[in-house]
């Protein structure tokens, strides 16, 4: 109540935090007049008939000579039910006496105080915090530590605390306050709600630099300032450089537990197949022994969390798994078949395994299949039918053929296919050249393509075989007649090369943005175009184009801010969260910056984020594609997953200063008494069973 | 009550006494510690010696006496003439007075229908055993009065007499003795009914009836609700007969010190009657008057 209330002015050295003086009077006023109307009527004698007065004038005679002091005695009375009046008035002014702790010597400040301090207390809400241990989530145990530092911070005014949550970033539950109930009430929002009504982790990595910044900047120039954190130390090592301007304390919940959990997973289509799938996965075993488990890949268009996945009837892919003990293992599905474009992949321990898995959020991961785009491509040749037959066996190919004297420039397309031409291709975009011209290069030598001499008969002596460009390519019956040498430069990446490390093919990232593959012959003097891998070079060159540009191997994760891609004309944006997402996606929200949607989702599963209204002036059919409009205003499908190694790793890391209990020992403290307004409605209370007691008595009548 | 008389089938006063009540009086007699004269002969001896049945003396004949009352045999042995003497049995006179002052009145008027009561149940048994009866009231002076009656037949007219006594008045005993001896020539037991709440005391007027050769009886009617009054703190004291005011804090000390004091008040005057041979008795309202009348008399030797 000191604290809170506005404290108002003084008088005599006591500020009234409760009704102001004014009322005060008023009060007193009208129940001292009430008073005093009672004990006028209080003096109006019974009046009793008695047959024989002189028996009782016997007995009263001795009493007539102390009528002065009875008469005092009734005035007494008459002060001290005035006096009861106006101590419960003040009690209802919540006086406040300026420089004193309280009365009755129950915390009086004055009295050795303890050393002022301010303790920022972190509570780990990241998604390791779900690991169960002895029956309770690690999230449980950090809360009864918690409340526990609390019930021995917040014990004086002068103890500060400040509780935040992390989870992927942070999260302040309260401001700096010494009151105990308000710590007590936050603590109970810490974690996310569940439909079982008790508080779970979130499914975030630990942003533990965002909570290292904000301590710094909350501690900064505070007397006493600690920075107390409740975790699991689940998470990489904290720099011991960035502890040194901090008071780092540690309170840490868990031990050392086994885990298995999925890194990672994506699908996607094969860029000339829109039938089958290919999946990726990695899986960890974060425990001495190896483990046997089994994963299940569950398929539902419209799933959006487990349980609308976890059905026997949408299973599309099951396989055994043998886990090395802390190891990764990585692998593909290459040959997936199922309907819709959602996945769920699932590990589980085979119950035979003595292992034990004790955190089961990264069991999980979804994947949405990206959607199949329509490249747009132009193609610049003096008739080349080869390489424009190839650009058909693709689908989704929009191809626009020109000459090189009708070529305007990349803008507009997708991928821009340049054919031994001559052409100015300094403008962004993404090219692929055939046997380019020294002439081809751009203005200034670092954006140019140099060409330091030519080699007959080039034989393929080299090829990455896991590059996307050499894929299912074969260049062993090229035969090239000859070839121009280029000189590559630090970043290429060389899929395939002849004698001397002459580039054969080889991709390259220019300073300025543009992305090019460089086919370093002309097809039309070697034996490719007869071979099959002609038409499957071009598609890989394409769809490498495309496959970056769209990140089908960027992770997303829970916690951490998304940017997708969006050509719409949407301004506003409705998400729409997982099934069993409690308390659904309130505060989850989609801004749209420029070409990109931003939103981060708070939990694993899939999201859906519908488009809005359109912004105002805008004309869908002013697009450059007819029917573009209602194609890109399609919802935005996402999938969100843990895949982060580091909550997978539910082990404690790093070693931290433990925090240990301040030593000061408050005096023997009764905070109910530490108001003049309760103690004041005592003194009345006290005063009032005095009164009745000697009433009833006889002693002050 | 529809109660009948025992003697002659009219109805009892209702209120007062039943018939069963009545008959257990009859059985009664009082016992008189003197004797006194009358006109006619009754059951009790007198002084006066005359044509009773019982011999009492001798003495010289004298010229005009009964030659019937010569004793022949004393004058055949000693040649003396000698009067035979007999005691003659005469009429008890009892007088009731009641206390009709206002201290009587105080508390529904119990103290003076406890004393209507018992004053009638002693008349009703004077007149059972032949004696005369007579009750009167006082307060400050002697008020109304029933003369003597004699006969059973005559409680009613007790009965009527009570009926009509209403309390008012300051109590004056020596006011009210000092007429009452004086209008009364026949000497006999008369009974005091009273709280002897007097202003002026009691003592004059029990002296008066001594001086003058009554044989008082003090009964002195009470009431405990006098002694334990449901009152606490400030109240106003009224005297019932003066009117006296008194502003007093009642408490449970002052109200000890009040029991005491009239504890002492009432042994002033039992002391008084002990010193002076004079019966004492105390009636409570709380007490039946039946019972006052058939046991605590009784036991105090005033009947037989």
């Amino acid at each position: 109540m000191f604290e809170l209330s506005d404290a108002g002015p003084m008088f005599l050295g006591v500020s009234l935090d409760g009704l102001p003086l004014a009322e005060l009077g008023k009060l007193f006023a009208i129940f001292g007049g009430a008073m005093l109307v009672l004990y006028i009527l209080k003096l109006r004698r019974r009046r009793v008939q008695v047959p024989f007065s002189p028996l009782w004038s016997r007995v009263v005679v001795e009493k007539q000579s102390s009528s002065l002091f009875k008469a005092l005695k009734r005035v007494g009375s008459l002060l001290v039910q005035l006096a009861i009046i106006a101590l419960v008035v003040l009690a209802l002014g919540d006086p406040n006496v300026a420089g004193a702790g309280s009365i009755a010597g129950c915390t009086h400040e004055d009295e050795k105080p303890p050393p002022p301090r301010h303790a920022l207390l972190i509570l780990d809400a990241s998604a390791s915090m779900a690991t169960v241990e002895g029956g309770k989530t690690r999230l449980e145990r950090a809360r009864d530590e918690a409340a526990d530092v609390i019930s021995k911070l917040a014990i004086h005014p002068t103890q500060k605390v400040m509780m935040v949550q992390l989870d992927a970033t942070t999260r302040p539950l309260t401001l700096w306050t010494s009151d105990p109930a308000v710590l007590t009430a936050a603590l109970s929002r810490y974690g996310r709600p569940s439909s079982d009504g008790v508080a779970q982790a979130l499914d975030t990595p630990t942003a533990i630099d965002d909570a290292l910044r904000l301590a710094t900047d909350a501690l900064r120039g505070r007397e006493g300032a600690q920075a107390i954190f409740v975790t699991d130390r689940a998470f990489e090592p904290i720099d011991i450089s960035k502890l040194e301007s901090l008071d780092f304390r540690v309170v840490p919940v868990g031990g050392a537990s086994d885990n298995v959990g999925i890194e990672a997973f994506n699908v996607r289509p094969y860029l000339d197949d829109s039938v089958t799938y290919v999946a990726w996965y990695a899986i960890r075993n974060e425990s001495a022994n190896p483990v046997k488990a089994s994963l299940y890949v569950y398929a539902n268009p419209k799933g959006t969390s487990e349980v609308d996945f976890d059905d026997p009837a949408r299973l599309v892919h099951t396989e055994p798994l043998l886990l090395p003990p802390n190891d990764t293992i990585r692998s593909h599905i290459p040959e997936l078949k199922f309907e819709g474009s959602r996945l769920m992949a699932k590990v589980v321990v085979d119950a035979a395994d003595p292992t034990r898995d004790a955190f089961s959020r990264d069991d999980l991961a979804f994947a949405v299949v990206p959607e199949r785009k329509v490249l747009k491509v132009q193609l610049v040749s003096e008739g080349n039918l080869f390489v424009h037959a190839a650009l058909y066996l693709r689908e989704n190919i929009a191809l626009t053929a020109v000459t090189p004297s009708e070529y305007k420039g990349p803008e507009g397309f997708d991928v821009t296919v340049v054919d031994t031409v001559d052409v100015d291709i300094s403008r962004p975009g993404n090219y692929f050249l055939i046997e380019p011209p020294a002439s081809a290069a751009g203005v200034e030598p670092s954006q140019s393509i140099q060409i330091r001499g030519r080699m007959e008969q080039p034989l393929v002596q080299k090829v990455d075989k896991k590059h996307p460009l050499s894929r299912h390519l074969g260049f062993a019956d090229a035969n090239i007649l000859e070839m121009p040498v280029y000189t590559t430069e630090r970043g290429d990446e060389i899929v395939a090369s002849a004698q001397n490390g002459a580039p054969l093919l080889f991709a390259r990232k220019f300073p300025d943005g543009r992305r090019a593959v460089v086919l370093s012959f002309d097809v039309r003097k070697s034996l490719l175009p007869m071979n099959y891998s002609f038409p499957i070079l071009v598609v890989n060159a394409i769809s490498w184009f495309a496959q970056d540009a769209d990140g089908l191997l960027q992770p997303n994760r829970a916690g951490l801010p998304l940017s997708l891609a969006y050509k719409g004309t949407a301004t506003s944006f409705t998400v729409k969260g997982p099934t069993d997402l409690v308390g659904g996606v309130d505060g989850v929200n989609a801004r749209r910056i420029g070409e990109r949607v931003h939103f981060t989702a708070p939990r694993l599963g899939i999201f859906q984020i519908v488009p809005g209204p359109s912004a105002p002036g805008s004309d869908p059919a002013a697009t450059a594609d007819p029917g573009a409009a209602s194609e890109v205003d399609k919802p935005l499908e996402v999938a969100i997953n843990l895949l982060s190694p580091e909550e997978s790793r539910i082990a404690p890391r790093g070693e931290y200063p433990a925090w240990s209990a301040p030593v000061w020992t408050p005096p023997v403290q009764n905070e109910w008494l530490a108001e003049l307004w309760r103690v004041l409605l005592l003194i009345a209370l006290g005063v009032v069973l005095i009164e009745w007691f000697t009433w009833h008595r006889r002693w002050t009548v | 009550m529809t109660a009948r008389s025992p003697t002659d089938g009219r109805p009892a006063r209702s209120g007062l006494f039943d018939d069963a009540f009545l008959k257990r009086l009859e059985y009664l007699e009082i016992v008189s510690r003197k004797r006194f004269s009358a006109l006619n002969r009754g059951e009790r001896r007198s002084k006066k010696l005359g044509a009773g049945l019982e011999f009492a003396d001798h003495r010289r004949y004298s010229p005009g006496d009964d030659f019937r009352n010569i004793d022949w045999n004393v004058y055949a042995r000693l040649g003396k003439l000698l009067l035979r003497l007999y005691e003659e049995e005469e009429d008890l006179f009892v007088y009731v007075l009641i206390d009709a002052s206002l201290s009587m009145s105080v508390g529904e008027s119990a103290k003076l229908d406890q004393a209507k009561k018992i004053g009638a149940s002693l008349a009703y048994i004077a007149l059972a055993n032949l004696d005369r009866s007579s009750l009167a009231t006082f307060s400050e002076k002697l008020g109304s009065r029933l003369l003597p009656v004699r006969g059973k037949s005559q409680i009613f007219r007790i009965f009527e007499f009570l009926n009509k006594v209403e309390a008012g008045g300051l109590t004056s005993f020596e006011e009210a003795m000092k007429t009452f001896v004086h209008d009364t020539k026949r000497r006999g037991l008369v009974v005091v009914l009273s709280d002897f709440y007097a202003q002026d005391g009691w003592e004059g007027g029990l002296n008066l009836l001594r001086y003058h050769r009554f044989e008082p009886v003090v009964i002195q009617v009470t009431d405990q609700r006098e002694l334990e009054p449901n009152l606490r703190g400030d109240i106003l004291l009224i005297d019932a007969e003066t009117k006296v005011q008194k502003e007093i804090t009642l408490t449970p000390r002052l109200l000890q010190k009040y029991r005491e004091a009239h504890a002492a008040f009432c042994g002033e005057l039992e002391a008084y009657c002990k010193s002076h041979q004079v019966p004492y008795y105390q009636a409570p309202v709380q007490r039946p008057f039946d019972e006052v009348v058939m046991t605590m008399l009784r036991e105090g030797g005033f009947l037989v």
